[in-house]
């Protein structure tokens, strides 16, 4: 039986490691992802202070006691040039491969919802890298529509 | 045409030139992506544009034809994650050309002004967002070397 819970500090461990992982799924798809010297050291200084953030929504999936997925979103003030004043940005989702397809982001995500219209929010925003074609099918399948594209210039 | 445009960096005394482009500009963006509404007026935009001439971290290069300002491009840097990584970003927003001037390399060439002004402040990459329809500026930015990196997707709940 699978259980989704706010993510705690005793979470943290396992946060890091699969913020890793999907670091390192990135770093495949483009160099411009290389993780940094201390990569674990500095995840784990951002997420403890988000793990403590009112500002900060982090959600885990627990099956059986084992940690096999997470949902790390937050409140992000929208630019000045743009319509809503704020969003709820989803930074990273990850769920374990044999995990996956099981609707496991749909429930992360009405949770997710649930919490963000109680605090007066009404739209999603989140990255997705142009070669994770995965991902990309998975957030359109949830409803999201594209809008922007980033476009990155390496000048160094 | 082009060499008749001189590109700079503003001066106060441009603003208010500036300031008439930049609404010009949101009436066009504005009428093609609900998502990206005027939000700041005319008013805002011009104390930001005063600050950002005057700011070590903001750039604003005008084109300008016989006293005319014709174009205008915004950079900034911010200290941003790169795969977890803390590093200076430079950001190229809000640039606009009148349409008279399009098609001249107007924006390829204030682009390369601008990066050697992101180079000095040891930013390694430059970003420029484009609303995914905006086919024109995507391919002037593709022209100036940029690549498609990550898309930004929305959904209202």
């Amino acid at each position: 039986m699978i259980k989704i819970r706010k993510a705690t500090l005793d979470d943290l461990d396992t946060v890091v490691s699969f913020c890793v992982k999907l670091t390192d799924i990135h770093h495949a798809f483009n160099d411009y992802y290389k993780p940094g010297k201390d990569i674990e050291n500095s995840l784990r200084e951002t997420y403890t202070q988000d793990l403590m953030s009112e500002e900060v929504l982090i959600l885990v999936a627990e099956d059986r006691g084992k940690i096999i997925g997470y949902f790390d979103t937050a409140i992000k003030y929208a630019e000045k040039f743009k319509s809503v004043d704020a969003v709820a940005y989803i930074y990273d989702v990850f769920i374990l491969p044999e995990y996956r397809r099981k609707g496991l982001l749909k429930q992360f995500m009405d949770i997710a919802i649930k919490a963000y219209k109680e605090q007066g929010l009404n739209v999603f925003e989140l990255r997705v890298d142009v070669n994770n074609k995965d991902a990309m099918n998975a957030w359109l399948k949830m409803g999201f529509q594209n809008w922007q594209i980033s476009m990155v210039k390496r000048i160094q | 045409m082009l060499c008749d445009v001189s590109l700079r960096t503003a001066k106060k005394e441009d603003i208010d030139q500036i300031v008439a482009l930049y609404d010009a500009h949101m009436q066009y963006i504005t009428k093609r992506s609900k998502h990206f509404e005027a939000k700041m007026s005319s008013s805002d935009f011009k104390k930001c544009i005063q600050e950002d001439i005057d700011a070590d971290d903001a750039l604003v290069v005008v084109g300008e034809h016989k006293s005319q300002i014709v174009g205008f491009l915004l950079g900034y840097i911010v200290r941003s994650h790169i795969g977890k990584e803390r590093v200076n970003v430079g950001y190229i927003e809000q640039g606009y050309v009148l349409p008279k001037f399009c098609r001249t390399g107007l924006i390829v060439k204030g682009i390369a002004l601008a990066k050697d002004w992101f180079k000095k402040s040891n930013v390694a990459h430059i970003i420029s967002n484009v609303n995914t329809h905006n086919e024109f500026s995507m391919k002037v930015l593709k022209k100036a070397g940029f690549k498609e990196r990550t898309i930004r997707y929305v959904c209202e709940f």
